[in-house]
């Protein structure tokens, strides 16, 4: 009879361990990558990457054929602004929760000829009138997460453009 | 008192081994649930989704960190030839293809650490804008540590048994409608070393 305790509470610890374990996963590698994507800590600020070649390790099965600017967002003191303008190509701006999800993603095809702003906040945040003025407001799951830019860039010289194409970008507390 | 704790401790320590382990596994395997396949290569409908489940959701999160959702990007995986053999960084392969239904796409090759392979020749992808086509939409490809005269190559070498990856921007609707049909490169392993003359 003992055993037979042991037995089903073991299976059920492992079933619960399993299962948690299976959930909190996502969320702890993306902190690391929040972490290597912002080894200073700064936050709510583009970084953009060099070039993706053999050398890059930040971000597993990165491409090669694109330019990567990245925000480490944090809403804990109010939303973010976040703008961007279309450059000529492929581009799109994704925004990624703290468990991994795609919860947003705009391409240059869907955006104005100027670009897109979007106001970035929380559930429990509001976000005056004003400020949002033209801006798309976007709810973000959790506190923290990451903004990625992608431009299509298959070539050196392509990448070069993109270089120059960068440094418009904002991502920045309101 | 004593057999109590060492009872109640040796569930929890071996149930969480098991848990955790199991997981480990399962996330190192590759288990997906939805895993749609299609000639060798596979994918799912809910990478990125905030409809994922948790199994795709770590998988992802390990080899697939800040991936699109389908309908911005669809992207297909495989580790073996049309022969079902895993891939050899040291092997020469032939990829034919076709124009695919999509804004752009491109074919990358990883090494098992899922980054590039480190080999010096830049040369980890072929892309929709640099493709090299035949008279008409088909191309062919070369998989190999060596170019050798193959007009459109992605290095191998160091590659050991690697993956390819297909990533397909702003997919059209007969791909992303039907990710199990729809027409794909074909890989096939033309020479190893070793292989008889």
């Amino acid at each position: 009879m003992k055993w037979l305790t042991w037995i089903v509470a073991t299976v059920l610890v492992a079933a619960a361990a399993h299962l948690a374990f299976m959930f909190v996963y996502p969320n702890i590698l993306m902190s690391a990558a929040m972490q290597r994507l912002s080894p200073d800590g700064a936050v709510n600020a583009w970084r953009h990457a060099p070039r993706m070649t053999e050398e890059a390790r930040l971000i597993v099965r990165p491409s090669p054929d694109l330019a990567y600017s990245s925000c480490v967002y944090d809403l804990s003191n109010g939303p973010v602004r976040i703008s961007m303008a279309p450059w000529g190509d492929y581009m799109s701006l994704s925004l990624f929760a703290a468990n991994t999800d795609n919860y947003f993603t705009l391409n240059d095809r869907a955006m104005a000829a100027n670009g897109v702003t979007v106001i970035l906040h929380r559930a429990d945040q509001n976000v005056d009138a004003s400020q949002a003025a033209g801006a798309e407001l976007v709810e973000s799951p959790s506190t923290r997460g990451i903004a990625l830019i992608r431009r299509l860039a298959a070539t050196p010289e392509r990448f070069a453009d993109a270089e120059r194409a960068r440094g418009q970008e904002v991502c920045a507390t309101l | 008192m004593l057999k109590r704790i060492a009872f109640v401790a040796s569930i929890v320590i071996v149930g969480a081994a098991l848990g955790i382990g199991s997981a480990l596994l399962m996330i190192g395997t590759g288990a997906m649930i939805g895993r749609v396949e299609n000639a060798h290569w596979f994918t799912s409908r809910t990478i990125g989704s905030v409809d994922a489940d948790p199994y795709t959701r770590a998988l992802v999160a390990r080899v697939g960190l800040l991936g699109l959702n389908r309908q911005e990007t669809v992207y297909y995986t495989r580790t073996e030839d049309d022969d079902g053999a895993p891939f050899d960084g040291d092997c020469t392969y032939r990829v034919e293809g076709g124009d695919l239904a999509a804004r752009w796409w491109s074919i990358t090759l990883y090494a098992p650490d899922n980054f590039l392979a480190v080999n010096g020749d830049d040369a980890p992808s072929i892309d929709a804008t640099s493709i090299v086509r035949g008279d008409s939409d088909a191309w062919t490809a070369r998989i190999a540590p060596e170019r050798g005269d193959a007009v459109n190559w992605i290095s191998s070498r160091n590659g050991d048994a690697f993956s390819l990856s297909i990533r397909l921007y702003n997919p059209e609707a007969a791909i992303s409608e039907h990710l199990e049909t729809v027409a794909l490169p074909r890989i096939v392993r033309e020479a190893c070393p070793g292989d008889a003359p």
